[in-house]
């Protein structure tokens, strides 16, 4: 999964992160919406539309009638409901691929690689608080870490780690034989802040790192992405979802699919 | 009515005083034309640079541009300062361009003549007046009020008004900001986000009888298991009945082998090895549950890990990248320079001298402060000086002052509190701030052009303090002052002991001394046709007042208000100001108004040297790549010297001398 993103992504990865961000997030729009026109019931819906609209227009019509603009109103809050009904699966297979892009996007446009100089922390937590002593963290001459602060109660041990160069570095903890990369420069690259046992921290922070037996996460505290379209800051989520949703509307309208 | 959310959270904050401040215009005025090009001028503030410490230090080698400088044509005088030669007085008199008769300020400490309360000079905060109270919440109708004390039209008014840029970084006497549209950062007199001049937090699980809790909220906190919950104490929350502090939670773990500690605190975690300073930490206090909080910024300290925790957070300061006070003109300036270079302190006395006097840091630890405060200043300096093009470029260094202050005395072996066990980095802490003084002439000087005016301006010198002098009770004991107490007998505040109906005279503030006048204190009982007679019989006696332990004077001007000061503010001036010789000060409790049971004795405390004496014993230094063509400058020359240098009008109000010209 991670390689066909890295594919798919690659283009976008030369631009910089906000006009990457909004392109793919335009594009997202585009294929959502085509996606639900193939796995929607596009006849049903319509119909189910035109009664509503049909009901709404007779609740105008018969304003002065009480009786018959309460039953035109009660239909469209059934066919309100029919649409729900018609519209939830559909959202529901969407909802797979948005989760997975979304992860994806994260890992690349959530977070951002270190700069030199900038510090950050890295925290491993163990299955077992045995071994913690004996940690110890190795890195290249690019990478300053302080000694760690190791936590028997919660079975963790945490570094300040200051990398001082740009490029990929490893950093490695010999006692329990995992080593991370870090990344540092501007780049777009897909990074990779926990790698956990958990499935939910798997879903949304994919990462290719093994975990070997005895730890139970690693993760690296890389600085959030800061976006400001138009001199509003905003977090990246919300930057998606407000273009994907316009792009999504206007791709609707020229396919002539119902959403 | 409706409130918005930032009058919410600005009505909170310091007693509900940030609210509703008018929005600034930050474009010029499109009334005033362009018609005088700006020539290119920069002012290096060096607080506290002492003439005779800069030609040693430049004669030691140690301050090579300098000596550059004058030697490629530049002057350096002595800069005449104010009476009293204090930072906010003097500083106030480089911007007005006239004497503090025509700006208002005469101390760090002013009072209220009807209540006798002190407060800061510079700035005075009123909480909102109206509110609506719901279920135990105080929601404010009305805004508060944050004023800028300092009165008169500023050399930047003039710059504005010829549509001439300027940059004034952290100039003393300027919070709140509220210049249109010159580019301003606060300096000293910018409060931390408790609304003083900086209150630290001190969390250790030792011993801390003998540690004085001013300046400082000291708590004792219990390692269990390596970790500490612990709490950092906001502002007052205003919104609430009672006003009760408001607190942000950490919790600490300290690594039982190591010297080394994370801190986890709203979301981030932060590792920290002993003797080491964290970077800036953002922090939030609630004052309406999901609705408003108001933000700073701290810094922690691991100052011991093992076998006692301590560890020193700074006082909070306002964040730059977002303020909850106006710090800055335009609104955004401070996040545009946080975003560029870091955040950096905005407290006015960033060094926390207060947490050397009171032993929660020790003299390295404080230099490690300094340094942090002087690293965040250069990297701003280098920020600014690659985009000044044109106009007034003024930067302020507080190094020199806070760090004279506090280490000077161990620079020098003589100094009753030199401390010969003290580390080489401390001993030789003045000449390092020194030598980054020239190191930041000499970045200065690469990056502004052979077309600039270049001036180094100090507000006041520099002395040794070992002997202070209790003023409060020496007017008690010449029967000026009158307590319900005998003096000594009790440690009562200001003036809850003092028997108004009796007193004629008394203390306040740094240098001054105020008559009981009737018609303008509370309980005057002095006329007005009678205070000159007093005001000259005290003078003669103060001047005549000796050191028991070795018979010198202490004192050796007492100025009278009436004869130093001239315009249209002097209604605040205290009615004579006392000139001490060097060595000698008043005393910290009677800045005040304390009343010790000595008159004299030595000075004990860490903040060992000092300027606030006779401005004839402490001038500042000029220096100028120009000709300077009058003989005695002084600071309020300034303002004017540089509006004439870039072709534009003086203000009326400006009573300074053009200083480059005959």
């Amino acid at each position: 999964m991670n390689t066909l993103f890295d594919l798919l992504l690659a283009p976008f990865a030369v631009l910089s992160p906000i006009w990457g961000l909004t392109l793919i997030s335009a594009l997202a729009g585009v294929v959502l919406v085509l996606l639900y026109g193939r796995v929607s019931n596009q006849r049903k819906l319509r119909e189910v539309k035109r009664a509503i609209g049909a009901a709404l227009y007779e609740s105008i019509l018969f304003r002065r009638d009480l009786g018959v603009s309460l039953r035109a109103q009660a239909r469209m809050l059934k066919g309100a409901g029919h649409y729900f009904v018609l519209a939830l699966p559909p959202l529901a297979i969407l909802l797979v691929p948005c989760i997975l892009l979304l992860a994806q996007l994260q890992v690349r446009y959530g977070v951002r690689p270190l700069t030199p100089s900038e510090s950050t922390v890295v925290a491993v937590k163990l299955t077992d608080s045995q071994p913690l002593k004996g940690l110890a963290l190795q890195t290249d001459g690019s990478i300053e870490a302080t000694a760690p602060v190791r936590i028997p109660s919660l079975h963790e041990s945490i570094w300040r780690i200051t990398p001082h160069s740009t490029g990929t570095f490893n950093i490695s903890i010999p006692a329990v034989e995992i080593t991370q990369p870090i990344e540092v420069g501007q780049e777009v690259v897909r990074l990779r802040p926990l790698t956990s046992r958990s499935f939910w921290d798997t879903l949304l922070y994919p990462s290719d790192l093994t975990l070997p037996p005895l730890i139970e996460s690693i993760e690296v505290a890389y600085p959030e992405r800061s976006y400001a379209p138009f001199g509003v800051t905003m977090h990246w989520v919300i930057m998606f979802f407000l273009i994907s949703l316009a792009s999504g509307l206007v791709a609707a309208k020229v396919f002539h699919i119902e959403v | 009515m409706a409130i918005s959310r930032r009058t919410f959270i600005k009505a909170a904050s310091l007693g509900s005083v940030a609210a509703s401040l008018p929005k600034r215009s930050w474009a010029s005025s499109s009334t005033v034309s362009r018609t005088h090009r700006s020539a290119k001028v920069v002012v290096l503030g060096m607080d506290g640079m002492e003439p005779s410490l800069l030609r040693r230090f430049m004669n030691e080698g140690i301050m090579p541009t300098f000596k550059r400088f004058l030697e490629g044509g530049g002057s350096l005088q002595n800069l005449a300062t104010t009476m009293p030669p204090q930072s906010p007085v003097a500083w106030s008199s480089f911007i007005s361009g006239t004497n503090p008769g025509g700006h208002g300020i005469y101390d760090f400490i002013h009072r209220d003549p009807a209540t006798f309360t002190p407060y800061l000079s510079t700035s005075r905060s009123s909480g909102s007046s109206k509110h609506l109270e719901i279920g135990g919440y105080k929601i404010p109708l009305v805004a508060g009020k944050m004023d800028l004390m300092r009165q008169g039209p500023t050399l930047w008014t003039t710059l504005e008004e010829h549509d001439v840029p300027a940059t004034v970084f952290q100039i003393p006497a300027n919070f709140p900001v509220t210049s249109a549209s010159t580019r301003a950062v606060s300096g000293m007199g910018t409060p931390d986000l408790l609304g003083g001049y900086g209150i630290c937090s001190y969390f250790t699980d030792d011993y801390v009888t003998g540690m004085k809790s001013d300046g400082a909220k000291i708590r004792r906190v219990r390692v269990i298991d390596h970790k500490v919950e612990a709490k950092i104490t906001g502002p007052r929350n205003t919104f609430k009945d009672g006003e009760p502090e408001t607190d942000v939670p950490f919790t600490l773990y300290r690594d039982p082998w190591e010297p080394t500690l994370r801190i986890d605190i709203l979301g981030q975690r932060i590792v920290l090895r002993e003797g080491e300073f964290s970077d800036w930490v953002p922090i939030s206090f609630e004052l309406l549950p999901y609705f408003a909080s108001i933000g700073g910024v701290v810094r922690f300290y691991a100052k011991q890990v093992h076998p006692r925790l301590k560890l020193y957070v700074t006082p909070i300061n306002i964040d730059p990248m977002d303020p909850a006070f106006p710090i800055c003109s335009p609104p955004e300036y401070s996040r545009e320079l946080a975003e560029a270079v870091g955040r950096f302190y905005t407290q006015g006395l960033p060094a926390d001298t207060k947490a050397l006097q009171n032993g929660i840091l020790s003299d390295d630890d404080y230099l490690r402060q300094a340094k942090i405060v002087l690293e965040e200043n250069l990297r701003v300096l280098h920020h600014e000086l690659d985009r000044f093009h044109e106009g007034l470029f003024y930067f302020y260094f507080s190094s020199l002052d806070q760090n004279c202050h506090m280490l000077y005395r161990n620079m020098d072996p003589a100094h009753p509190l030199y401390d010969p066990k003290a580390s080489e980095e401390v001993k030789n802490a003045v000449r390092y701030f020194y030598r980054q003084m020239d190191l930041a002439l000499k970045d200065t000087l690469a990056k502004v052009g052979s077309d600039a005016t270049v001036l180094i301006a100090s507000d006041h010198g520099f002395g040794h303090f070992t002997r202070e002098f209790h003023l409060s009770s020496w007017l008690v004991q010449e029967g000026y002052t009158k307590l319900k107490v005998p003096l000594g007998e009790t440690e009562g505040d200001v003036y809850n002991i003092v028997d108004w109906s009796k007193t004629r005279a008394y203390a306040l503030g740094i240098n001054g001394i105020y008559v009981n006048m009737i018609g303008r204190e509370k309980n005057g009982i002095v006329a007005p046709t009678d205070a000159q007679a007093l005001k000259d019989e005290i003078a003669a006696k103060l001047i005549a007042v000796t050191d028991p332990q070795n018979g010198n004077a202490i004192i050796s001007n007492v100025y009278d208000s009436l004869r130093i000061y001239s315009g249209p503010f002097m209604a605040l001036a205290p009615d004579l100001q006392v000139g001490y010789r060097p060595n000698y000060r008043v005393s910290d409790e009677g800045i005040l108004g304390k009343f010790p049971a000595t008159i004299i004795g030595d000075r004990t405390n860490k903040w060992a040297s000092d300027h606030c004496i006779d401005p004839i014993f402490v001038p500042g230094v000029l220096l100028s790549n120009r000709e300077i063509r009058i003989q005695d400058p002084a600071i309020w020359d300034m303002a004017p010297s540089i509006l004439t240098l870039m072709g534009l009008p003086t203000p009326r109000s400006m009573t300074g001398r053009n200083i480059f010209a005959v």
